[in-house]
């Protein structure tokens, strides 16, 4: 046996309840519950975060640039010319967005990472290494990303972030409970719809019971991936820059305890030529290798094009000095289009989108590389000694790749996509995911549940690492005025008992499956049957199937120690992501087009209702009839 | 006397997380726990019974690949801990004047290029290590 197995080190106990007591309950201690816990405490909240990694190395963690600063002094875009040309944007193409969340950021963005800088995080070139590079602001040495007129994004060395976030909260005594994955949210009644007055979760090591009660909550648990996660090495499909615990915690307690979801469809969107490859050791050139030149396999060079005008770049340059592709007036009010600002957080450059038909023609030749070789030093230093290098998840990335051998001063590194956004080289890299859906929410950033507020991902439509950041200390903020007028709520013992008996299943069944297979059927039956092909039969035979998964597989799978659990527990969580994901691309589909959003809840008498929202229903009563007024009014400082 | 039930968990032939042990001291005496035990996001590393030695590696197709555990490791620029991409999944590059192919974990690799990343492998940051909760 000596081979094959290990004795758990950690002691067990499935029966033991811990009761825990915290005016505010931070879930999720990424980067956006980082910043809520940060906030309240500093307010003088008492608060506390429960997380299921270690909050050491949370959340997704890394960023290579820091988004949406049209608040730093060098931006030559406002944050009102910047949400007025972002809502025209997406309104032209059907596309969903979170305007709250964006007009907050692009308001808040640059002043967050200065408090951060604060707390030892690295944001400038202190060394001086970029000195004269035409991304470098000489005075601050900031160093810009993407567009080099707008300066709206900012390259940072990402991997001091989490390290001074964790600093922080050590610092300021946050009681930092790790490795729980919360499994509910506590209702008063235990009903769905009435306020949030704490949550249960399980020690992965332990297997032990907690139990939380707060007089407000703050639910930080990032996005959900639309049930298509297998795991990396045996399976496809999950790639390392997303939290590996993207499978929808948060997403499915919210949901259970009536939160108002928006967004939840599947949206069809391909994988973006990570697939089965380590992100971003591929040289993708749609996000940190941007703007890399692409070279075919007879080292002939693929056009970068303009989004907006198709038109082909002949010059480097180009590619990242938007007044140089002949838009005016930059920083001036946007006629449409003529006047449109570029930069990452819009429309940057792409990659020919077209490259597939002109290679099905013959004009290139497979495979394609990232040629950082004939690039300025700079700008290939930036991309991968920076970029790369620095951004925290991918630091590994560059640390195999240099020991391997790589050196991009010689070398082309192999990118698996084929066009900007497009096919993957290997089809199994080919996937859907979600419509990035979740929970919607106020100026405030709370939900529809009196008690219940978010940050991050786990908003409707997401908010990236900046907005993360910010709704974070938004929301912290508003939850410690919440918690100021409310009290604890009346824990129902019949919804914790339930709750317990849903959790330790797994341990009592001797025979049964592992989450595994549980967790591939799931995955199957979402890519098979909701994908851009599907139809509504399609989708009611998936929302069958995933039913019988629920009253059949899912009863039996068997967990013979704490990691086996919470692996269950996740997997059971993806299955309820998937079965909403199901309902409300149904509900779409029945609809037919709409003019403003859809919302979804589950009622306490277990019907689910759904909602149409107006557009531009963040506007409209009980709410300001302006972006700066409502910023204003809910602003906490 | 009250019998405690015992509990295992597999092993896997693995070398996605790899340790030296002539490098790896399982942070002991240093840390209460392993730093890349706290760091795994995916809970995939177990402290050794002998705390000197190298933690161990459970559920290796769990792995995400996100290189936490070398990133925290104290030694990890002295080889204390790899993490290798599966053979799958090892990236390929081209050099240009050659024309020669080359991938991570092939035999007979080239040399290793030195360059640390701007602002070096660890830029200076108020680093917090410790076992506080």
């Amino acid at each position: 046996m000596e081979n094959l197995c290990v004795e758990w080190p950690y002691p067990v106990d499935y029966e033991k309840i811990n009761e825990i007591e915290t005016d505010i309950l931070v879930i999720g201690g990424g980067i956006a519950g980082s910043w809520a816990a940060i906030t309240a405490a500093k307010m003088g909240g008492k608060v506390a975060v429960v997380e299921q990694m270690d909050v050491f190395s949370a959340g997704p963690a890394g960023v290579d640039h820091w988004h949406n600063a049209f608040d730093n002094p060098a931006c030559k875009v406002k944050p009102d010319e910047a949400i007025e040309i972002m809502e025209r944007y997406v309104t032209e193409r059907g596309l969903p967005f979170n305007p709250i969340g964006r007009y907050i950021t692009y308001n808040e963005s640059y002043k967050t990472l200065l408090e951060l800088e604060k707390m030892g995080a690295k944001i400038r070139d202190t060394e001086d290494e970029f000195k004269g590079a035409p991304f470098r602001d000489e005075e601050t040495k900031l160093l810009y990303a993407y567009d080099y007129d707008v300066k709206c994004t900012i390259r940072v060395w990402g991997q001091t972030f989490r390290q001074a976030l964790y600093a922080e909260l050590l610092r300021l005594r946050v009681p930092l409970y790790s490795r729980i994955i919360v499994t509910s949210l506590l209702t008063e009644n235990g009903q769905p719809g009435r306020r949030v007055i704490g949550a249960t979760g399980v020690h992965t090591r332990t297997g032990e019971f907690y139990i939380f009660k707060s007089k407000a909550t703050v639910l930080c648990t990032g996005m959900f991936d639309g049930g298509l996660r297998i795991f990396g090495y045996l399976g496809y499909g999950f790639y390392s820059l997303h939290s590996p615990s993207i499978v929808g915690i948060g997403h499915a307690a919210a949901w259970k305890a009536g939160a108002e979801f928006v967004g939840s469809d599947a949206r069809f969107r391909r994988g973006t030529g990570h697939g089965s490859m380590p992100s971003y050791a591929t040289g993708n050139p749609s996000n940190t290798w941007h703007p890399a030149t692409m070279v075919d396999a007879n080292g002939k060079v693929i056009p970068w094009i303009d989004p907006l005008t198709s038109k082909m770049l002949s010059t480097f340059e180009e590619r990242v000095n938007s007044s140089l592709r002949g838009y005016k007036a930059l920083g001036g009010p946007p006629s449409w289009p003529e006047t449109v600002p570029i930069s990452h957080a819009f429309f940057m450059p792409s990659v020919f989108q077209e490259f597939l038909e002109s290679l099905k023609k013959g004009e290139f030749s497979l495979p394609l590389y990232a040629d950082l070789t004939e690039m300025l030093e700079h700008e290939r230093r930036v991309i991968f000694g920076l970029m790369v290098a620095q951004e925290g998840k991918t630091w590994i990335v560059y640390r195999n790749l240099t020991q391997a051998g790589f050196d991009p001063d010689k070398d082309m590194l192999q990118s698996y996509f084929l066009g900007a956004h497009g096919r993957h080289l290997d089809p199994l890299g080919n996937l859907f995911t979600s419509a990035g859906g979740g929970l919607l929410h106020d100026w405030d950033f709370k939900t529809n549940l009196e008690g219940l507020f978010i940050a991050g991902d786990i908003c409707f439509y997401g908010l990236e690492h900046a907005g993360a950041s910010v709704s974070g200390r938004w929301a912290g903020a508003k939850a410690v005025e919440y918690a100021k007028k409310a009290s604890f709520g009346k824990i129902d013992w019949d919804q914790v008992e339930r709750e317990r008996e849903r959790v330790y299943t797994p341990t009592k069944n001797k025979y049964g499956i592992d989450w595994r297979e549980l967790n591939v059927a799931i995955c199957t039956v979402m890519r098979t049957y909701i994908n851009d092909l599907s139809n509504e039969e399609m989708v009611k035979i998936a929302l069958k199937w995933l039913d019988e998964l629920e009253n059949g597989e899912a009863k039996k799978l068997v967990a013979r120690n704490p990691h086996e659990l919470t692996r269950s527990l996740e997997t059971l969580n993806a299955l309820e992501n998937a079965k909403l994901t199901a309902i409300y691309t149904l509900e779409r589909m029945r609809r037919g087009k709409i003019e403003g959003m859809l919302t979804m809840r589950l009622k306490s008498d277990g019907q689910i209702e759904f909602r149409e929202l107006p557009p531009r229903w963040w506007l409209m009563p009980p709410y300001e009839p302006t972006y700066r007024a409502n910023y204003e009014k809910h602003k906490p400082w | 006397m009250i019998e405690t039930k015992k509990y295992y968990a597999p092993i896997t032939p693995s070398l996605i997380v790899e340790f030296d042990p002539n490098v790896c001291d399982g942070c002991y005496p240093t840390f209460r726990e392993p730093l890349c035990v706290k760091a795994c996001r995916m809970d995939i590393l177990l402290p050794n019974p002998d705390r000197s030695k190298p933690p161990i590696l459970i559920y290796p197709d769990e792995c995400c690949e996100c290189g936490c555990c070398v990133h925290a490791c104290p030694k990890s620029l002295k080889g204390a801990i790899k993490m290798n991409w599966p053979t799958h999944k090892q990236p390929r590059w081209k050099r240009k004047t050659t024309g020669e192919h080359f991938r991570v974990g092939m035999p007979n690799p080239p040399p290793p290029n030195p360059k640390p990343p701007a602002g070096g492998w660890y830029p200076e940051v108020k680093r917090q290590a410790s076992n506080e909760c």
